[in-house]
């Protein structure tokens, strides 16, 4: 069954590349005055990009080899960066690029299905059978340290909303794998991130305590009428309506914690992908804020969708091309390979700013 | 350590009856070790049919022999001070144990890790019970001492197990007569969703959120010992409910409905146009090449031509046909929705042509204007050929959308297959509830983007001829309308707000919606400070809210993520009887009782038995029950594993459907089995067999039109009958490609007889296929060179046998006669040197001499699952008690229903909490 890397059609196997990264540390401008007050060590965040169509992978004997194959050329600690990741050159000694994986789930299926599944791993398949995601890795991390700041997880792409089953516009599935809408508009980011919400989401909060009073109020009476053994099992109920209300108070504590002070216009928040490189730069600097303030721990962007026809196309105007996902198509054509190249390389010259503003 | 051999204490296993009369018993016992090492000459001799072996079997049987089930409490057992009978296991057991158990298990050697003589002889106070239970259970099945190297006569055996049967079963009525089982645990997830969907009268699938439930070893979910809750738990319970209620009522106006009214010739004409297009641009490129366009235009009409398999559209004269294609760019395939529903079109006009299988697109789209929840009403014209066939055609109706190359969906959204039975004279109206809301995913992009766009924002609807023969279904009209309401308000949202009357006060409205509601989730009466403290939540809701209807929503969700409502429970200010009606519901029906079970509750009728017995009919009658022959046959079987199990694509004779049918068998058998009263010995043989088309192909039975289940006649020669040789349960225990004797074994003890094997020991030899002599071997002779291992053998002794039975089956359940050229060697030798001779020779054995463990196995699996907790050894005497009704009453599987009901441990009669 398994076949090995050399076997596989180079563009199957790098359709779907992204990546995901733990940050470095960051001492948050807001961490002094978090609720609680305790000094608390350096928390640990995580960042997940995808970009779609796969990356230059022209063979050793092709021309292009040398310059514009995505992977560096060596091994360990001693490779040297092609074009593609000359943007992050200086930051060398803090990446690690891993290469030579293939997920099981996604050697069946058509390259323009992975979005889907590459922080989720599950049998999406293609074609129209059945679909069944399963929960994205940022949020299983979410779950850990959700409740400790703000918003739970940032979830990002450039074409917004959820897209459809197996043609995704979001990388984020929650625990029953259904998909998590991303935003697409800085403003949209900006407001969720740092201007205060409506008035609704107190409202909601103060019927659930409302709710949780009565359910702890059954759950007391009843426990008087039950045997010890039976009164032990209720005990999970009672310490989950507990739970609930602690979980309630904390979030009603971030409805009323002051919302960290960031200076909106020195951001273009209107930018959309007709001004590509500034729009790349923004959604990149938004989760830097995101992260400065401890907003959020976890952030998913989807860079593009997959098989083009989208906004999120457009990106490759930023370098003079049109569509991003056709110079993975024309890779064959004169100078096909350093064209694509060139589109990976504007992904990491702003990808590498980012890195730099978290150190 | 030893690992020779291991026996671990089971809280299931068999245990004693009060014998009466232990002697006439004992007797006819004894006569069944004799014929234990007689059988095989015997069985050669005169082999008795299958028949007449459930005869004579259940002759013998131990628990038959109970003369009168009212008098066994009394009889032996003095219930108001019981007294151990340490006298007579000093005078005649004690010595049987030195002579014939404490060399292996004593001071010197502890075989199995059991030691006889330090076990407490008094089995009433002494916390020895389930070593003594596993005692005599081995020496009742004649598996100790081991029979090559004992010397214990029958009538020292006799001794032994008359003793030890008398003394269990005094033990067992103590405990449970002191004891505190209450079954106090929260509803399944499948009893939540079913509860919801009862009372709030939607079929939908509420519980899709929560997660999955963990299972007994057993592989009962709903053990009250499993069912813990958690708080993300509760906050889905309440996000679910309050989703729930504002889905099933309505607010506003009534949204108004789409109608859409496609004939086969409003489809067919698009395809004529299109190939009136290509002619005649043929005919004008090739307008001056006469002779070569005759030949293109030939070549034309030919791929005109429908190939095998695909649906085409035939115009009345018979004399044009269009192969039904479909293509989602630009949408251009969708039909218009319009106000009003039209009429069906004039019968013999176009008619569209659907073969069965799955490569067919009779695809009817239907744009963007479909609504996110409600009902989608689909209805269809059709009628099968008219000619002598017998085969039957099936429809299904599956849903769809592809938005763009890679974003797509194909769902199927009827639930049974419909038998096309109609004629062309006498069609057939055949029609489908969707319910929108539950369909995923739907087209994300359908409000986003236009019509004709790119995405495609359209969705369409698909009919599929799911028959398994070649046939073909005749379709001529096409309803389709969306949301459909037969009232507005929605049924749903009266059952709810059935007071609503706007002269009154608020407070006394919302007083009786929410006292008729809570009566019904909580399902007793309601007390008045209960109700006070509910409408205190709703004065606070209601101050934050819009309408009063929005206020009471927020009050039935708290009532349904109660604990009142989550929790099942037998104790409290409430009568027993209501707690009795929602055991009996919860058993039979998965789900909260009805109006008619809580009224009964309420007046107290309930209790009396032969009200419980008429109640058990009508709930049995009831579609509700199939939510309990579904799940209680899944646990009990196991079938998650066949669910789980992984066939291999393409593989020859192999289908998703095979695999579907599969999946039913077992829950259709066991419905015909209820349904009949018939004996759950056909459980292990009997001379029908429940299929549909598709099974019964995979099994060689000919003349089996269509789709549904029905009961088919067996001869011998089908090597079929009983659970034993369902293709599911074989398949579900093999190792694809391979059979696994191994997991059949371990199957046919867990799940047929309840005498699992222990647990493998640690650190056992793993089999070496690195060697070449064992890579060589059949799968026979590997199991049997590891069972050679002296660490391996005294497991694998008792379970082996069992499995290479089953050899003649595939891992598809197929016959077999060959592996890999070499003729199939399905004999075993028993621990008792018993020849155990294929699948045939397995049931014979069964229903020779284990009778009595299988009703009773069968017994304590519904019991378990009845009271959803684990039986304890407090309950074994309760078990046997069952049986014994049971076995005197023929074996029928509603007998044991009713009698499982009407037990003492049902019914938690003298049980203090």
């Amino acid at each position: 069954m398994n076949r090995s890397i050399q076997q596989l059609d180079r563009r199957r196997f790098l359709r779907g590349s992204g990546f995901a990264l733990a940050l470095p540390t960051l001492v948050s401008l807001s961490r002094q005055q978090a609720w609680g007050g305790d000094p608390l060590p350096i928390p640990k965040r995580l960042a997940c990009f995808y970009f779609p169509d796969g990356v230059p992978m022209p063979l050793p004997d092709d021309p292009a080899h040398r310059d514009w194959s995505w992977f560096p050329h060596g091994g360990d600690q001693e490779f040297r960066f092609s074009k593609c990741m000359q943007p992050l050159q200086d930051l060398k000694n803090e990446i690690t690029v891993l290469s030579g994986f293939s997920h099981p789930s996604s050697r069946n299926i058509h390259g323009h299905n992975c979005a889907d599944l590459f922080l989720t791993g599950a049998a999406t398949g293609g074609g129209d059978h059945e679909y069944q995601n399963t929960i994205s890795l940022d949020q299983v991390y979410a779950n850990h340290v959700g409740r400790k700041t703000r918003l739970a997880s940032l979830v990002m792409s450039t074409d917004g909303g959820t897209g459809t089953a197996r043609g995704t516009h979001t990388m984020s599935f929650d625990r029953n794998g259904r998909p998590i809408p991303a935003m697409h508009r800085p403003k949209q980011v900006f407001d969720q991130l740092f201007v205060k919400s409506d008035a609704g989401s107190a409202q909601r909060l103060a019927r659930s305590r409302s709710a949780l009073d009565d359910m702890l109020e059954d759950a007391v009476r009843l426990r008087k009428s039950l045997s010890k053994s039976d009164q032990h099992r209720l005990d999970e109920y009672l310490d989950s309506v507990r739970q609930a209300e602690v979980n309630a108070e904390k979030a009603k504590h971030w409805l009323n914690a002051p919302l960290p002070n960031v200076e909106g216009h020195q951001l273009d928040l209107e930018l959309t992908t007709d001004e590509p490189r500034a729009y790349l730069r923004t959604m990149f600097e938004l989760i830097y804020l995101a992260f400065k303030t401890d907003s959020t721990r976890v952030a998913t962007y989807q860079i593009g969708r997959e098989n083009g026809v989208g906004r999120s196309d457009h990106l490759a105007r930023a370098v003079g091309f049109n569509l991003a996902h056709q110079l993975s198509h024309e890779t064959k054509n004169p100078d096909g390979w350093k064209n694509f190249g060139l589109y990976c390389q504007f992904l990491n010259e702003e990808y590498g700013r980012f890195l730099r503003r978290l150190m | 350590m030893s690992i020779s051999a291991f026996l671990v204490p089971r809280v299931l296993r068999l245990c004693a009856i009060a014998f009466v009369s232990t002697q006439v018993c004992w007797a006819q016992q004894t006569d069944t070790w004799q014929t234990d090492t007689q059988q095989e000459e015997s069985q050669q001799a005169q082999s008795p049919s299958f028949a007449e072996l459930k005869t004579s079997g259940l002759q013998r049987s131990r628990f038959k022999a109970v003369p009168d089930p009212a008098a066994e409490v009394d009889v032996g057992i003095d219930v108001v001070s019981p007294q151990p009978d340490t006298k007579g296991f000093d005078s005649s057991i004690k010595s049987l144990l030195d002579r014939h158990c404490v060399d292996c298990h004593g001071p010197d050697t502890v075989e199995g890790n059991i030691r006889i003589d330090t076990l407490d002889a008094d089995l009433i106070h002494g916390t020895d019970t389930q070593w003594w239970s596993e005692v005599f259970a081995v020496v009742t099945n004649g598996e100790m001492p081991p029979p090559d190297s004992s010397d214990l006569s029958d009538a020292e055996r006799e001794r032994l197990v008359t003793w030890l049967s008398v003394e269990l079963q005094r033990a067992s009525r103590v405990r449970q007569r002191s004891g505190t089982r209450s079954a106090f645990r929260r509803l399944t997830n499948y009893e939540y969703n079913y509860a919801l969907q009862d009372l709030l009268g939607q079929p939908w699938n509420f519980a899709k959120d929560l997660p999955p439930e963990a299972r007994t070893e057993e592989g009962f979910e709903n053990s009250s010992d499993r069912l813990h809750l958690s708080v993300s738990q509760l906050e889905t319970y309440h996000r679910i409910a309050r989703n729930a209620l504002r889905r099933v009522t309505a607010s506003g106006q009534r949204p108004p409905t789409r109608h859409w009214s496609i004939s086969a010739r409003d489809a067919a004409e698009r395809e004529w146009a299109r190939q009136d297009t290509q002619i005649h641009s043929l005919e004008k490129r090739l307008r001056k090449q006469p002779k070569k366009l005759a030949v293109e235009l030939e070549r034309l009409r030919e791929r005109f031509e429908p190939h095998d398999g695909q649906a085409f559209f035939l115009d009345p004269s018979g004399q044009r046909k269009a192969v039904a294609t479909w293509k989602y760019h630009g949408a251009k395939f969708a039909f218009a929705p319009r106000e009003v529903k039209g009429n069906a079109s004039q019968q013999n006009d176009c008619v569209a042509v659907l073969p069965n299988g799955r490569n067919s697109k009779l695809i009817f789209e239907l744009g963007n204007q479909l609504p996110d929840e409600g009902t989608m009403r689909v209805a269809v014209r059709a009628w099968r050929d008219d000619s002598e066939s017998d085969d039957l055609p099936s429809l299904q109706l599956h849903f769809g959308w592809q938005a763009s190359n890679e974003g797509r969906a194909l769902l199927r959204v009827s639930k049974e297959d419909v038998s096309v039975t109609g004629l062309s004279d006498r069609p057939q109206w055949i029609q489908w509830d969707v319910p929108l809301g539950e369909v995923y995913p739907r087209n994300s992009v359908r409000k986003t983007s236009p019509m004709g766009a790119m995405p495609s924002p359209s969705e369409y609807i698909k009919l599929v001829n799911s028959a398994v023969s070649k046939s073909v279904v005749h379709v001529d009209h096409v309803f389709v309308s969306a949301p459909v309401y037969d009232q507005w308000p929605p049924e749903s949202h009266r059952r709810i707000f059935f007071a609503d009357d706007a002269t009154r006060d608020e407070t006394s409205v919302a007083r009786e919606i929410i006292t008729t509601f809570m009566k019904r989730a909580w399902r007793r009466n309601i007390y008045e400070d209960e109700v006070r403290r509910k409408l205190a939540l709703f004065e606070t809701m209601r101050s934050t809210s819009d309408g009063f209807e929005e206020a009471v929503l927020e009050v039935l969700a708290a009532v349904l993520s109660s604990p009142n409502f989550l929790y099942v429970h037998n104790a409290g200010r409430e009568s027993d009887a209501f707690a009795l009606a929602s055991r009996l519901s919860l058993f039979l029906w998965c789900s909260v009782p009805d109006d008619e079970l809580v009224s009964l509750a309420s007046s107290g009728r309930l209790t009396q038995p032969d009200v419980v017995a008429a109640q058990i009919d009508r709930m049995l009658a009831d579609p509700r029950s199939d939510r309990f022959i579904k799940h209680f046959v899944h646990q009990w079987l196991d079938l998650e594993l066949l669910e789980f199990q992984n066939f291999t694509q393409h593989q020859r004779g192999f289908d998703p459907l095979l695999k579907e049918a599969m999946l039913r068998e077992a829950p259709e058998l066991f419905k015909f089995i209820l349904r009949e009263n018939a004996s759950v010995l056909d459980f292990l043989h009997c001379d029908y067999a429940i299929v549909n088309e598709r099974l019964a192909r995979h099994y060689g039975l000919p003349n089996v039109k269509g789709n549904h289940f029905r009961r088919v006649p067996l001869e011998p020669h089908h090597r079929r009958g009983g659970l034993l040789t369902q293709a599911g349960i074989l398949a579900m225990n093999s190792d694809w490609p391979d059979s696994h004797p191994l997991k059949r074994a371990i199957w046919l003890l867990e799940s047929v007889l309840a005498d699992p094997p222990p647990p493998p020991p640690p650190a056992v030899p793993q089999i070496d296929l690195a060697d070449p002599a064992i890579a060589k071997m059949s799968l026979k002779e590997r199991i049997e060179d590891h069972r050679n291992h002296a660490a391996c053998m005294s497991c694998h002794v008792k379970i082996d046998p069992w499995g290479i039975a089953f050899e003649n089956y595939d891992a598809m359940g197929r016959w077999r006669q060959t592996i890999k050229g070499k003729p199939v060697d399905a004999s075993s030798e028993l621990f008792n040197h018993q020849t155990l001779d294929g699948m045939d020779g397995l049931k014979r054995f069964l229903l020779q001499n284990r009778q009595d463990q299988f009703v009773r196995a069968t017994v304590s699996k519904l019991l378990t699952y009845a009271l959803g907790r684990p039986l304890t050894f407090a309950d074994q005497a309760e078990v046997d008690a069952i049986t014994s009704r049971v076995r005197r009453g023929g074996d029928g599987l509603k007998t044991i229903l009713q009698c499982i009901v009407q037990s003492e441990l049902f019914q938690s009669r003298g049980i203090t909490p």
